[in-house]
């Protein structure tokens, strides 16, 4: 095995597979954080497996400006990911390297990379026995859909903050991604705060089938999942799914131009399991009230700098006081701890507003703090909700993206507390 | 209608049977687990927040949670105290169940009693009762085991006690009914297939057959107990220190009755010596009782440990009547110089022949006489 590459185009071609064999790796799982190399004539096919997600990915002359590879001598080789990232980290990006095998050196021989002048400088990184294990890839599919990347990702990025982390209620430790003929729904949830981010448009996807279909992705897989479409230049990405294959595990196939991309360990029930979150979406609240976001920027600081460091030790959980008064068009935010917080907010009823009896109720303050933090700075956002027991709907005003032919609703809901 | 909380102690299939039933009465649910690593304030949130979905919510408490000012040491009481105040204003949507934490606060259970259920399952049983239950449970599943083979099966999960613990009586029954597969009879090979590799067994067993005096199968299962162990050392110092544990009680015990003192007041003696544990290091080093999960001192001997020397297994002396009081002597100073010795380093051949050399002690193979053979030839003590 011998072959010539430029560093840097090297380095940052390897970048999508270092994330996922060293993110959210499986404990003991053999192929974790390894890197297997197929050094083959015109490309090196690259591997990594953190247990949960696959990634084989071709780096060649053909997808990589300015890669400079040559083949001299094909081989395969399998060496720690780390040591691998750190290696090149270590050698100036502009310099061209030479990498070969040296049986004799360790177990199982090492890989030497010469560089500099006159190659008269060396690294070397051991190689480890067993390559990296890559499953059986499905050839058919139940559902596939054919999505722009970037449009995917932006929308993906939004809503992942609010997937679930209880492994007691490992339904909402899924993204789920519903799509329709023109429309794609992202919803996320933790079972007491939901998320959900619709994009519609006539241009950017593409379906085998009319009708819904729903993807899942597991928590876990998704920050690999996000860095490699992030690093990824192409324009359009396929997801399929295959369930139930003879030789084949349950998967989701995610393939760009030259990367595949493989998840794993999915249960598949909490396709149907998942809450009924467009219930609460689409419902029609008899109180709904429009708020400038300005507004609420520094009451929520306000309200947040009550839970200071004295009171984080006594509580966990700060829930805090809303009160809504219609006659004065105001609502409060009140926090009452070891600090205290009063602030008044100015609102304007929706026309489509139906109650008008005063109401508060209790929710807490880490949800609140997420409504400003949601990327949205200007417009109206609307505030609905049907009774001091039920959830808080709050709708972010309407993105139009004329370049890309799409119009983007956020929207989040989160539940209110006895006390 | 069903009740707000419920409170289930006792064996785990018929905690499971409730939780499930509990379960099953429902339509729409979300379920919460709740562990240690949970705080009061995540519970108390979990219950008093609205649902999102008009569901109800069940809370599972398999562990109580932790304050949050008082994360090590959160005091049982002030929890449930808590609990108290947050269940009587919890909805009638949210269902809390206390799974298996031996609930018996008489104050908390008195103030909650009108919203809750509490059901006190056995934790074990007596062996005749368990005979009659595995006969329903094998005949529920096609199944057939002789009666003189229910013993042996519940002598393996319970050695020298008359009573069996539910739980892992109901481990061991699913694990033989899987193991046979379609076949119909069960045989002693079975159930010695299905106990060979439980460490536990070969130990217990191991005691059973060192009490009947049985060398050739104490050796054997010597043998079965370090193979495939990582190391032999550790394996047999800790077996070692249990049969120092073992023999004391017997010792004292047998002490006591020559005494003439009744099995109470010999026990009364003996549930009063707790565990011991070091603490902090160098200068700091300090030994003290090792406390239990309730804050209790851990005891060195239970009842069942004690009851089971004076149970006459298998027709033959309860182990408390197969030693004399001078062979029980012999033991102990044999078992105490072996693990001085093996402690000061041996070779793991030298460790293997020494327990060896015990198990020929305590069945009485070897006595005094030889030993004093083997110290005058400088062989191991």
């Amino acid at each position: 095995m011998n072959f010539e590459v430029n560093n840097k185009q090297f380095y940052d071609s390897l970048k999508s597979v270092f994330d996922v064999s060293v993110k959210n790796t499986t404990e003991d799982f053999d192929s974790a954080e390894k890197i297997t190399m197929y050094i083959k004539d015109s490309s090196i096919n690259v591997t990594a497996h953190s247990g949960t997600v696959a990634i084989i990915q071709k780096i060649s002359n053909e997808n990589t400006d300015g890669l400079g590879y040559q083949c001299i001598e094909e081989g395969l080789i399998t060496v720690q990911s780390r040591n691998l990232m750190s290696t090149l980290e270590s050698i100036p990006p502009q310099e061209k390297i030479k990498v070969f095998l040296n049986k004799t050196d360790g177990d199982f021989g090492s890989l030497n990379l010469t560089f500099g002048q006159n190659n008269r400088d060396s690294q070397t990184i051991p190689l480890l026995k067993s390559e990296v294990f890559i499953p059986e890839i499905s050839k058919s599919f139940q559902q596939e859909i054919e999505i722009n990347k970037e449009i995917f990702h932006d929308a993906f990025k939004k809503i992942n903050f609010a997937v679930g982390d209880e492994p007691t209620r490992p339904k909402y430790m899924y993204a789920i991604v519903d799509c329709y003929d023109d429309q794609v729904d992202f919803i996320t949830g933790s079972g007491a705060r939901f998320v959900l981010n619709t994009i519609e448009g006539k241009t950017f996807l593409k379906k085998n089938k009319t009708g819904k279909e729903r993807f899942i992705f597991p928590r876990n897989s998704i920050p690999s999942l996000l860095s490699v479409l992030n690093l990824s230049n192409d324009e359009n990405i396929q997801i399929k799914e295959s369930i139930g294959q003879k030789n084949s595990p349950d998967q989701i196939l995610i393939k760009l131009a030259d990367t595949i991309i493989v998840l794993l360990g999915i249960d598949f029930s909490v396709k149907t399991q998942y809450s009924d979150v467009m219930s609460i979406f689409k419902q029609d609240h008899p109180y709904k009230l429009n708020v400038h976001i300005d507004e609420l920027l520094f009451p929520l600081k306000g309200i947040r700098a009550t839970y200071n460091e004295d009171c984080k030790r006594v509580k966990q959980i700060h829930n805090v006081e809303l009160d809504f008064d219609f006659q004065k068009s105001v609502f409060y935010f009140k926090a009452d701890f070891q600090m205290k917080s009063s602030r008044c907010i100015g609102f304007i009823e929706n026309k489509e507003n139906k109650l008008k009896d005063n109401i508060s109720f209790r929710a807490n303050s880490a949800y609140l703090k997420e409504i400003t933090q949601m990327g949205f700075y200007s417009g109206d956002i609307i505030i609905r909700f049907a009774s001091s027991d039920k959830p808080v709907v709050i709708d972010y005003p309407e993105m139009e993206n004329s370049q890309k032919l799409i119009k983007e609703n956020l929207s989040l809901f989160f539940t209110t507390s006895k006390i | 209608m069903l009740k707000k909380v419920f409170i289930l102690n006792g064996n785990l299939e018929q905690r499971h049977y409730v939780i499930q039933k509990i379960k099953d009465s429902l339509d729409k649910k979300d379920i919460y687990i709740c562990d240690n690593e949970c705080s009061f304030d995540y519970v108390q949130q979990v219950i008093l927040d609205n649902p999102c979905f008009d569901e109800k919510k069940i809370i599972i408490i398999n562990d109580l949670p932790f304050l949050s000012d008082d994360k090590k040491s959160s005091d049982r009481n002030k929890v449930l105290n808590k609990f108290k105040k947050i269940l009587k204003v919890s909805s009638d949507d949210c269902i809390v169940v206390f799974n298996g934490l031996a609930i018996s606060s008489k104050s908390f259970l008195d103030d909650i009693a009108d919203i809750s259920k509490v059901f006190n399952f056995p934790i074990k049983e007596e062996k005749s009762y368990c005979k009659k239950y595995i006969q329903d449970y094998l005949k529920e599943n096609d199944k057939n085991m002789d009666v003189s083979l229910m013993s042996v099966f519940l002598d393996f999960i319970s050695p020298n006690d008359k009573y069996v613990n539910i739980d892992k009586l109901n481990t061991f029954i699913k694990k033989l009914n899987n193991y046979i597969g379609d076949r119909k009879n069960i045989l002693k090979e079975d159930i010695d297939a299905i106990f060979s590799d439980s460490n536990d067994y070969i130990i217990w067993n191991l005691i059973k057959n060192l009490d009947d005096h049985n060398i050739e199968n104490s050796l054997a299962l010597v043998d079965q107990m370090l193979s495939g162990v990582d190391a032999i050392e550790p394996e047999i110092v800790k077996t070692i220190m249990m049969l120092i544990n073992r023999y004391r009680m017997i010792l004292f015990s047998s002490d006591g009755f020559l005494k003439k003192r009744d099995k109470d007041t010999i026990w009364k003696s003996l549930s009063s010596l707790n565990k011991w544990e070091k603490k902090g290091s160098g200068q700091k080093r300090s030994v003290s009782p090792k406390k239990n999960k309730n804050g209790g001192d851990e005891k060195m001997y239970s009842s069942g440990y004690f009851n089971g020397i004076f149970y006459n297994n298998n027709q033959k002396n309860a182990p408390l009547f197969s030693y004399s009081r001078t062979h029980l002597c012999e033991i102990l100073y044999f078992l105490q110089n072996i693990l001085i010795k093996i402690r000061s380093g041996c070779s793991d051949a030298e460790v293997r022949n020494v327990f060896e050399l015990t198990c020929l002690v305590i069945c009485g193979y070897v006595n005094i006489r030889s030993l004093k053979e083997v110290q005058k030839n400088n062989y191991i003590i």
